[in-house]
């Protein structure tokens, strides 16, 4: 399941991956994160979708039986009571909608972007540093002044929400009533604006400050810091690149643009270059595999793209026809506000299996209910009982429409 | 207005908990700054605290746009679903004014006072419906095909099934089972209707020619009914006036329903007849056909019986042998009914001796089963018999005689079970 499976030499240089599974691998590289351990557990069960004939191999004994009980990945996240959706007009009496959850929202897990001291210390050296701090300092005032509108709105909000009460007690809707809310809501209305506003400038401040910080890392690399990427930063920085992908946000009514969660990309959309991709790649042994890839460049003449494999270990740069690569999503979609952009429950998908670079078959198991969560998904895998992996949690990045031209074999 | 028929959702609006759900977001309020590992998580915070202030301006804006439409007087139907972006284009849709509460309870139905002249209540439902029905339409195109909802994973359950199947061939044999065998062996074979050979009937061109006959019969019968009615009275005898007609020029007609023999008698006396008005009406050919009464004149009932009584005085008269004139071996038909009978015959006793041996051996195998579970009885039994003796020698005592006596006839039942089992599967092998 892992790459090398696509490799012929599977005895040499790749004993990293399968010593001390569980344990020394984990720990040397995922200590601080728990998180991670549990999507490492996957990995485990992983080991029953290597190719029967490197099962037969004698290494398998290190790997311990591919039908390893696995608990879910992730404790599936306070669902359910509180939400917005579930309390509207199920029971005779009349219910008033809830927005919020009543619980308070998961704790918000980021891989953080591995970077080595070096790096770290190229940038801090930069020119560019400067200008990070400057707009540090921007997004410290808009976030306080967000704050001051957010503190202000309160009470009114607090208003609305006493009257609406008033009027369900009274179970009808009077006609002053009528007119009194519909103030309260036009100035909720404004005020909501206004809270949108800055939190768009806040996250925008955001974003210039990550592309900032990517231009740096790319010359820092650049400039001859060429230390390889280990397996286990690589995994990393995947997961980072998934988690902070920016959240697609639109006036209301307005549909997710292409390539937003699952909205597939225009006929005759070009993945640009460095972007991310999935492709159809035959590996050395005639199989085809859906691996994760950068592009480097597009020949519109040819309709060919070049791509590097994001395995640097694999260092292989492949030509592949159109056909054969699919653009990553480029932004999120929004469980609360654009559930039609995610992929439905049931839906058979190719998607990135944890801690590996290709893409394989799996159903959706569960969607997000949040911007921060992440699909659970079912792998396609003969040699569970039931033909299915255990749950495991995909980032939307990572899971992308079924190709029914290149189904591996 | 009631509330219950209120449109308006009333949303519980608030402001997310920063210090409960977001600490990079408070911690940076609090002064204490962020570092740049801590701007992917601050990222997240604000795009959640993002999403749900938008939420909320979703909902105050459907709501605020419903109480627009009340205001001016129009009927805003409860939103089933939770309100969404379609919440305007439905509004347009309804141009009904606002109901009164009296007539609350039905809502649904019609809205009766004051709807705009030329909408009718039919109209108001169909309206709704197609509403209803296009919802699905406007959204198909966003979603595309990844969005199609697919069946959930199916279990495999081909090993339970597989089981299952195989299940029946490998349980014991009960004596239901062997009742349903003796069924079967018993059966009376009441194959003899499939053994007769049936008399020939008419041939089908006959058949077919009346049949077709009656069909014309009854389209003209019809189309005259339907013209006029007069003719009524005549029409039931005219199908059977044709019948017999038919039936007549079947017999005189057709050389067909005369047997072979009959037909070489008839050539035989009349050939020079023939011969004679072959000369007088040239291209006349067939017999009988140039005598139409002759068949009649001889008064015979029917074309076989004549057939018969010539092959008998034939035989009687030792002109012919008795098995002479098998002409029927060069019929088809009767050719394949008799090697289908003949196969017929052999598989059902084929079945018949294998069901007697099928018998034969569900019946043994009863006797087996039955030895079996007294061989584990007495298995049992000496398993007993052991645990005693063991324990005995665990608290370093000599077994009982008792005990000793009960292991040996224990194990000798055993034994006497086990050589009748060895008997019976020698005298079936």
């Amino acid at each position: 399941m892992f790459k090398e499976h696509r490799n012929e030499d599977f005895g040499s240089g790749h004993q990293y991956y399968y010593c001390g599974i569980g344990g020394d691998f984990l720990g040397v590289h995922h200590n601080s994160w728990s998180d991670y351990c549990s999507q490492a557990i996957g990995r485990n069960s992983k080991v029953g979708k290597w190719p029967p004939h490197i099962m037969g191999k004698g290494k398998d004994k290190n790997l311990g039986s591919p039908k390893r009980s696995v608990d879910s990945p992730k404790s599936p996240k306070m669902r359910g009571s509180g939400d917005a959706s579930s309390s509207s007009s199920s029971s005779p009496a009349y219910r008033r909608e809830q927005l919020l959850r009543s619980s308070p929202l998961p704790p918000i897990t980021v891989t953080p972007y591995p970077l080595s001291t070096s790096t770290e210390m190229a940038m801090a050296m930069s020119s560019e540093a400067q200008a990070l701090q400057e707009r540090v300092k921007v997004l410290s005032d808009v976030v306080h002044e967000l704050q001051r509108s957010r503190d202000e709105n309160i009470p009114h909000m607090n208003a609305i929400n006493q009257l609406s009460d008033k009027i369900v007690s009274e179970e009808k809707l009077a006609v002053s009533n009528r007119n009194k809310l519909k103030g309260m809501y036009e100035k909720c209305s404004v005020d909501t604006e206004r809270e949108v506003t800055l939190m768009k400038k806040a996250l925008n401040t955001v974003y210039q400050i990550r592309n900032i910080r990517h231009d740096l890392r790319i010359q820092a690399k650049n400039s001859g810091n060429k230390e390889t990427i280990r397996r286990g930063a690589l995994m990393k920085m995947l997961l980072n690149c998934a988690q902070t992908l920016p959240l697609w946000i639109g006036s209301s009514g307005e549909k997710p643009p292409p390539l937003c969660g699952a909205v597939p990309p225009e006929q005759n959309y070009v993945a640009k270059v460095n972007d991310m991709v999935a492709c159809l790649v035959r590996g050395s042994e005639g199989e085809d595999n859906w691996i994760l890839a950068e592009v480097v460049n597009y020949n519109a003449a040819t309709n060919k793209y070049e791509v590097d494999d994001i395995d640097e270990e694999q260092k292989e740069r492949h030509t592949l026809s159109r056909r054969r690569v699919y653009p990553l999503p480029l932004m999120r979609a929004n469980p609360e506000l654009n559930p039609e952009a995610l992929y439905s429950k049931g839906s058979i998908v190719m998607a990135l299996y944890p801690q590996t670079t290709c893409f394989y078959k799996a159903v959706i198991n569960r969607l997000p209910t949040l911007a921060t969560e992440e699909y659970e998904v079912l792998f396609e895998d003969p040699t569970y009982a039931d033909g299915f992996s255990p749950p495991l949690m995909v980032a939307q990045r990572y899971v992308i429409q079924i190709k029914e031209g290149g189904k591996k074999k | 207005m009631d509330l219950k028929d209120c449109p308006l959702s009333l949303p519980v609006v608030g402001s997310l908990d920063h210090a409960r759900s977001l600490p990079r977001y408070t911690s940076l309020l609090n002064g204490e700054g962020v570092a740049m590992e801590e701007l992917d998580g601050l990222q997240l915070e604000l795009e959640l605290l993002l999403s749900s202030v938008l939420v909320r301006q979703v909902a105050i804006s459907n709501n605020l746009s419903i109480i627009y439409q009340l205001e001016k007087g129009k009927y805003v139907p409860k939103p089933a679903t939770s309100p969404g972006k379609k919440m305007k284009r439905e509004d347009s849709d309804r141009p009904f004014k606002k109901m009164k509460d009296s007539s609350g309870k039905s809502r649904d139905v019609v809205p009766t006072p004051g709807p705009p002249p030329g909408v009718k209540p039919s109209k108001v439902l169909h309206v709704k419906c197609s509403v209803q029905k296009y919802e699905p339409v406007f959204d198909v195109p966003d979603l595309g095909p990844p969005e199609q909802p697919k069946p959930p994973p199916p279990k495999n359950d081909v090993t339970n099934r597989f089981w299952a199947y195989v299940e029946q061939y490998c349980q014991e044999i009960t004596v239901d089972d062997i009742k349903m065998l003796e069924e079967l062996v018993n059966v009376p074979g009441d194959d003899s209707d499939y053994y007769k050979t049936p008399p020939l009937g008419r041939h089908y061109t006959l058949r077919w020619a009346q049949e077709d006959l009656q069909d014309e019969q009854k389209e003209g019968l019809k189309l005259n009914e339907g013209k006029k009615k007069g003719v009524k009275a005549d029409t039931p005898d005219l199908p059977e006036k044709l019948l017999k007609e038919v039936d007549m020029n079947g017999c005189s007609d057709d050389v067909a329903p005369l047997g072979p023999l009959t037909q070489r008698l008839i050539a035989g006396l009349v050939e020079e007849n023939v011969l004679v008005s072959d000369i007088e009406n040239k291209g006349m050919d067939g017999l009988g056909v140039t005598r139409p009464g002759l068949i009649k004149s001889l008064g015979l009932s029917s074309a076989s019986s004549i057939e018969k009584r010539i092959k008998k005085e034939l035989q009687d008269q030792g002109v012919m042998e008795s098995d002479y004139g098998n002409e029927d071996d060069e019929d088809e038909i009767l050719c394949e009914l008799r090697r289908c009978q003949s196969e017929l015959r052999a598989v059902s006793q084929h079945n018949a001796t294998q069901l007697t041996r099928l018998l034969n051996l569900a019946r043994d195998s009863l006797v087996r089963h039955d030895l079996k579970k007294r061989l584990r009885d007495a298995d049992h039994k000496v398993i007993e018999a052991y645990r005693t003796i063991a324990a005995a020698r665990q608290k370093k005592k000599t077994p009982s005689k008792k005990d000793k006596d009960f292991a040996w006839k224990a194990i000798k039942d055993r034994e006497a079970i086990v050589r009748q089992l060895d008997l019976a599967s020698n005298n079936n092998c």
